[in-house]
């Protein structure tokens, strides 16, 4: 996975990373735990608790999220770097800013759309299929952290005007 | 027409440097809101189900799982006792540690899953090394990135838990299985080309006349890390765990083996690994769910039928075709990394897999291989850039020696063709 | 009229399975019956949803999906009336469940479909399902001890298979089969045409118990705002084909499982597969066993509704 360094030139963030950081660090941890703690308890009474699987998946898509939202501040996410190394350094941070802003764009949509998709399952009274929780309890973080990956990229292209 | 707009700003948006997923997604959007013009919000609904969707899947859990295996064995000390303990096998001669530096990554591509972190576990010890023992940077660099690609062939691997995810048919443990011949096989070709170079340039005198390390005291030390393949692979292979669960064991015996046995992993190294996972585990799940909204797009355009029957009816033939495949995934391994491959072809190119009635199993054996080519082919080659990064050379440097190495690995690619068997063997044999 | 060039019909399996084939019997007798007006494509796999098939009744009410042949089990989580078909050993044979469905308890759930947004057109049958996994044969609660079962739709199916000391996990048709195969997952529930037609002995599913607890019809439905843009001839056209459809499947889906013609598990027996069928005594055991449970959910779903149900199935020809 090609990753552009961080600190390229690039205006420091105003939201601490540390926010981001410690969440997906806390989800990553409990997914290890939960996993683990299946594979232990099956081997010592050949049972376990396949309906933690949810929630896993769960914390899965959140730390995902929310990994996404730090790797969007630090300018991470695979791209083809080609064009972006042989142009000039005006050229290269102009391609940068327009990515950060399609990367803005399409996170904003996607909020909006899941607002429509989480407001559905609510009025309808959806459930989870294994645990039969509401389904808005898991859906709702998809707007709210989609805007939040919004709001870095659109962090990103000011920081890259800004040096 | 529809089609045209989902491509043309697909590939687009991915040359200007926008992040893949996010070309995928927004080629995918667009091209769902032009077909469903008097749907309900144009059929956009349709982005948010299928992101999600494409997400919530339990397999994918291997994933965070085995991108934390690599970051923790990264720092767990293995690599460097390893090292030790090949040294102490064969000594310092011409064209020893470019062996060395092979079998330490096919070594560790029995525990991590990834063919950059494989090259970062690898460089940071042998690339030093190499430098002291009079081994040019960017041989050395060419070494460790094209070594590092047997990582997805050799399992654990996680291309195959996504080609995995992607194909029903061809289950982890098969696929797993299937790589194991063609990835050790890709290693040792490899060692044909290192050390002919090594010896023909002269390389490596420096350092020849110092004493091999004890051979029982490294085996000791190196018996932790020797441990960790079998630990991982064999208890898949017994029933013990799944691949998700195997993952989760060998996060928890490497941090054991970092933090209790060797020490070089402090509670305070936690918080960077965990990060480091967590992030890099994003990035590759953000484009999985949103090549989710690509393959819901390219599905309804009903793009995929006529291309296929285009293609098989095109009269190359089925070897043509296979030809006519490995050489656009070539190309488009330049650019691409592996997983964004999977996500962009395999449901392109499964309809014509079917067609031809090609095993899946091989198939995904065969793509991954060719992943693993791309991945040490520049401009844009994953391992390259780790390894350049710590040889601290440029990746144009390399060029002269990868084209051995490619040979060399490409030659494999033509047998696994030839000998389809030399996949289907070990799956078939352990009941897959 | 604004007709779209071509609607999508989701599945969760193909044609090589009744479910499938009543999709595609279906979409055959609209095009037919309209001239060609209305275009269906099948869409199997539930691929519209990556597979996710308790997502495809949201999706359906959103306009992802245009129509579906879809299981009350994967569209509980939207419609938990739908549950009552998954109530253990509720319906013993195929008059219950066609004293259900038929009936006025029948008319009750697809008005209630239809308040989820969805709009109902005609039964169908997926059928009888049956326990198979790779460990041992099945004939007491207890030989379930321990097995890891891979369930779908509904946590009834995880209290049913918890209260029998099993180990159910919830996941999807495309993952449960790679997981069968590897034994991340010891067994399964499924009628027995799915069964043998996704070649379920070939993974290692070689243990069979016959025990009937539940039975999942399938429901032909049509996204409201499509179904709107259509003229009233064509939805009945829409409408005619799904119960003409509906009926197909159920004969392909009955074919051979009635107690007089026991072809198919003749066949499934030859392929090495122990086929155990309980006695009345081993049956009256995991009734024993699941009776909390159907208790719990008959509140849950609603206690009017399953008495009429248990009443329709009372009186039932038998
Ligand atoms: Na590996
Ligand atoms: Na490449």
């Amino acid at each position: 996975m090609e990753t552009s360094s961080p600190e390229d030139g690039v205006a420091p963030v105003k939201v601490p990373l540390a926010l981001e950081d410690w969440c997906a660090v806390l989800l990553m941890a409990a997914l290890v735990l939960i996993t683990f703690a299946n594979v232990v308890v099956r081997y010592f009474s050949n049972q376990s608790f396949a309906w933690t699987e949810e929630i896993s998946v769960f914390l899965m898509i959140v730390m995902t999220l929310v990994g996404g939202c730090a790797a969007v501040a630090r300018d991470r996410h695979i791209k083809i770097e080609y064009l972006l190394e042989v142009g000039s350094d005006v050229r290269r941070l102009r391609l940068r800013r327009f990515g950060a802003l399609c990367t803005s764009g399409f996170f904003l949509l996607l909020g909006g759309l899941s607002v429509r998709m989480v407001w559905d399952e609510f009025r309808y009274g959806e459930t989870t299929p294994a645990i039969g929780l509401p389904s808005w309890w898991f859906s709702i973080w998809l707007p709210l952290l989609s805007l939040a990956i919004a709001g870095r990229a659109l962090g990103l292209y000011r920081r890259l005007g800004a040096r | 027409m529809i089609a045209a707009a989902l491509f043309l700003l697909f590939i687009g948006l991915m040359l200007l440097g926008v992040p893949i997923g996010v070309a995928l997604a927004l080629g995918g959007s667009l091209a769902i809101g032009l077909a469903n013009p008097d749907t309900m919000m144009f059929g956009l609904l349709a982005v948010p189900q299928n992101f999600y969707a494409g997400l919530s899947k339990y397999p994918l859990l291997a994933i965070p799982m085995f991108v934390l295996v690599g970051s923790i064995f990264d720092r767990s000390g293995v690599a460097q006792r390893l090292v030790n303990f090949a040294v102490a096998i064969v000594g310092r001669g011409p064209g020893m540690l470019p062996l060395v530096a092979i079998a330490v990554a096919m070594f560790l591509g029995g525990i991590s899953g990834s063919g950059p972190a494989n090259a970062a576990a690898v460089g940071a010890v042998m690339i030093a090394a190499m430098n002291r023992a009079g081994y040019p940077p960017a041989y050395s660099a060419s070494i460790v990135g094209a070594a590092a690609a047997t990582d997805i062939l050799i399992p654990p691997s996680i291309a195959f838990i996504v080609y995995s995810v992607m194909v029903p048919g061809a289950s982890v443990p098969a696929l797993f299985a299937a790589g194991m011949v063609p990835g050790v096989l890709a290693g040792i070709a490899l060692v044909v080309p290192a050390v002919w170079l090594a010896r023909k340039h002269g390389m490596g005198t420096l350092e020849a006349h110092m004493p091999r390390p004890a051979f029982w005291p490294s085996l000791l030390q190196a018996a932790w890390g020797l441990a960790a393949p079998v630990l991982i692979l064999g208890g898949m292979r017994l029933g013990w765990f799944t691949p998700t669960e195997a993952a989760v064991v060998a996060v928890v015996y490497g941090l054991f083996v970092g933090m209790v046995v060797h020490r070089t992993i402090g509670v305070r190294d936690l918080f960077p690994i965990l990060r480091e996972g967590a992030e890099l585990s994003a990035v590759i799940l953000l484009v999985v769910s949103l090549a989710g909204i690509f393959a819901y797009a390219l599905s309804t355009l009903s793009i995929i039928d006529p291309v296929t029957r285009a293609i098989v009816n095109s009269g190359l033939g089925e070897y043509g075709v296979l030809a006519l495949l490995i050489v656009v995934m070539i190309v488009a391994g330049m650019f691409l990394d592996g997983v964004s491959i999977f996500l962009i072809f395999v449901p392109l190119l499964l309809p014509i897999a079917n067609h031809y009635r090609w095993d899946l199993v091989w198939f995904g054996v065969l793509l991954t291989l060719k992943v693993a080519l791309g991945q040490f082919t520049p401009p844009m080659a994953v391992n390259l850039m780790v390894s350049c990064r710590i040889a601290r050379v440029r990746m144009e440097a390399t060029v002269p020696w990868v084209g051995w190495l490619l040979a060399a690995m490409g030659s494999v690619m033509l047998l696994v063709i030839v000998f389809p068997e030399l996949a289907l063997w070990l799956p078939r044999r352990l009941g897959y | 009229q604004n007709y779209k060039a071509e609607y999508k019909l989701s599945t969760v399996v193909g044609t090589a399975f009744p479910w499938g084939k009543g999709g595609e019997i279906w979409a055959e007798l609209v095009k037919q019956r309209t001239n060609g007006r209305i275009n269906i494509k099948l869409y199997p796999g539930t691929s519209l949803v990556q597979g996710d098939q308790t997502r495809e009744f949201t999706a359906i009410r959103q306009g992802v999906i245009d129509l579906a042949v879809g299981s009350t089990i994967n569209w509980s989580p939207q419609v938990k009336e739908l549950n009552l078909f998954s109530l253990p050993f509720l319906m013993p044979d195929y008059a219950a469940m066609d004293a259900i469905t038929q009936g006025p308890v029948g008319q009750d759930l697809f008005a209630l479909v239809e308040k989820a947004g969805v709009v109902p057109l005609a039964w169908g049958e997926n059928g009888y399902r049956e326990i198979s996994n790779s460990k041992r044969d099945i004939r007491k609660p207890d030989d379930m001890k321990g097995l890891k079962i891979r369930v779908v739709g509904s946590p009834l199916f995880i209290d049913t298979f918890t209260a029998l000391g099993a180990n159910p996990t919830q996941m999807s048709w495309a993952d449960a089969q790679p997981a069968l195969a590897s034994g991340a997952v010891d067994g399964q529930e499924n009628p027995l045409s799915i069964f043998t037609a996704a070649k379920l002995p070939t993974v290692g599913q070689k243990h069979l118990t016959m025990w009937g607890y539940v039975a999942d019809p399938l429901i032909f439905v049509v996204n409201r705002d499509v179904w709107q843009s259509w003229t009233p001839a064509d939805r009945e056209i829409v409408k005619q084909a799904a119960i003409d459809a509906g009926k197909q499947e159920i004969e392909l889906a009955r074919k051979g499982l009635a107690e007089a013609d026991p072809a198919v598990l003749k066949d499934i027996a030859a392929g090495g597969v122990t086929v155990t069928r309980l006695s009345p005594a081993e049956r009256e055991a995991f009734v024993a066993a699941t009776r909390p449970v159907y208790d719990k959910w008959k509140n849950t779903i609603g206690t009017p509704l399953v008495t009429k149900a248990e009443q329709a199935i009372a009186a039932r020809k038998k």
